[in-house]
């Protein structure tokens, strides 16, 4: 693992309350950004991230060093977000419906851009596995390997998916106008 | 080359990681189906990382903080630094009451003696004042003084 996520990690352990918050400062942005793309709805999104820091504040003492901080971490954001997604995904698109119609905004610095609208309104018509590889994969900008890692799964099955959502997200995605195409 | 092997393959086609490209390249041109999915995936791919995503609020970290209780609690830290000020201080209180304590009570004899010796003494030890740290430095340098010629 990192050197300085096991460094952070084992003061943390040593009763050091800035090490968690440490934690929290490098790899919180990450998880709200995966949690709220896998779950699709931002209020249920900066729920979820405070249960998931809440969590591993109890369970780091469970932590085994064998593998990365980061990937136990997105692991257990990863399993969240999905059980979270599958639990509300109805009520997460009404949420955000009323969100965006309330506010115009997706609640964070960079909205109002339609690249992001239109690409986040085609990723919830993906299944939340799928949405899940390709937030790790284009959002978090890991490579198969770590995503296989992260979700337990083979190579092979992590490639699958992410072609059977490209796949999905090609006729969605098709009238998207990048900045280079104007 | 298949349809099923050509999709086990675009990933590592587009990352450059192929041994045999050309095979590839050729059935991308026999396969319109195939040729689609390969510019659809690059497709998404920019348009994927060209997207962005709304940042946390500035407030999670204390929510955070509040349910942990790491915003009820001393940091850590700062205890051990309250404690080591605390024994330090106590250190210190203990070395000087030990020290007031073992110190003879001192009695003005030697200011009396001073005195006693008459006003030439009193302007002798105002002149000897300023050159000694203090009083009762000059006051036994007077008396010695003193007692000597006396």
């Amino acid at each position: 693992m990192g050197g300085d996520d096991a460094e952070l990690v084992r003061k943390h352990l040593s009763g050091d309350p800035d090490a968690f918050r440490s934690l929290y400062e490098k790899y919180g942005e990450k998880v709200f950004a995966s949690a709220y793309r896998i779950v699709g709805e931002y209020h249920a999104a900066v729920d979820l991230v405070q249960e998931i820091f809440v969590k591993i504040h109890g369970e780091l003492r469970n932590f085994k060093f064998e593998s990365k901080f980061s990937t136990w971490l997105f692991r257990v954001t990863v399993n969240h977000a999905i059980n979270r997604s599958s639990e509300g995904t109805r009520h997460a698109r009404i949420h955000e419906k009323i969100n965006r119609d309330g506010r115009g905004d997706l609640g964070g610095t960079k909205e109002g851009r339609p690249v992001d609208d239109e690409v986040h309104r085609a990723l919830q018509q993906l299944s939340p596995k799928l949405r899940t590889v390709i937030s790790l994969r284009y959002l978090e900008g890991l490579s198969y390997e770590e995503i296989a890692e992260i979700l337990e799964i083979s190579i092979g099955t992590v490639k699958s998916r992410l072609f059977l959502a490209h796949e999905t997200l090609r006729p969605m995605l098709k009238d998207v106008k990048l900045e280079e195409d104007v | 080359m298949t349809c099923e092997t050509f999709r086990d393959r675009v990933f590592d086609f587009l990352q450059g990681g192929l041994r045999d490209p050309e095979t590839f390249e050729a059935h991308r041109a026999s396969c319109a189906s195939c040729a689609g999915a390969l510019e659809g995936i690059r497709r998404n791919d920019r348009i994927l990382s060209a997207a962005r995503v709304p940042t946390a609020p500035p407030d999670l970290w204390p929510r955070i903080a509040a349910a942990i209780g790491q915003d009820r609690a001393i940091p850590f830290r700062r205890v051990r630094i309250a404690v080591f000020v605390a024994a330090a201080a106590a250190l210190l209180l203990a070395v000087t009451l030990v020290a007031t304590l073992r110190t003879p009570k001192r009695t003005p004899t030697i200011n009396l003696v001073v005195q006693e010796v008459g006003p030439e003494s009193q302007r002798t030890f105002k002149a000897l004042l300023p050159r000694y740290e203090d009083v009762d430095a000059a006051t036994a340098m007077v008396d010695t003084m003193f007692r000597n010629d006396y």
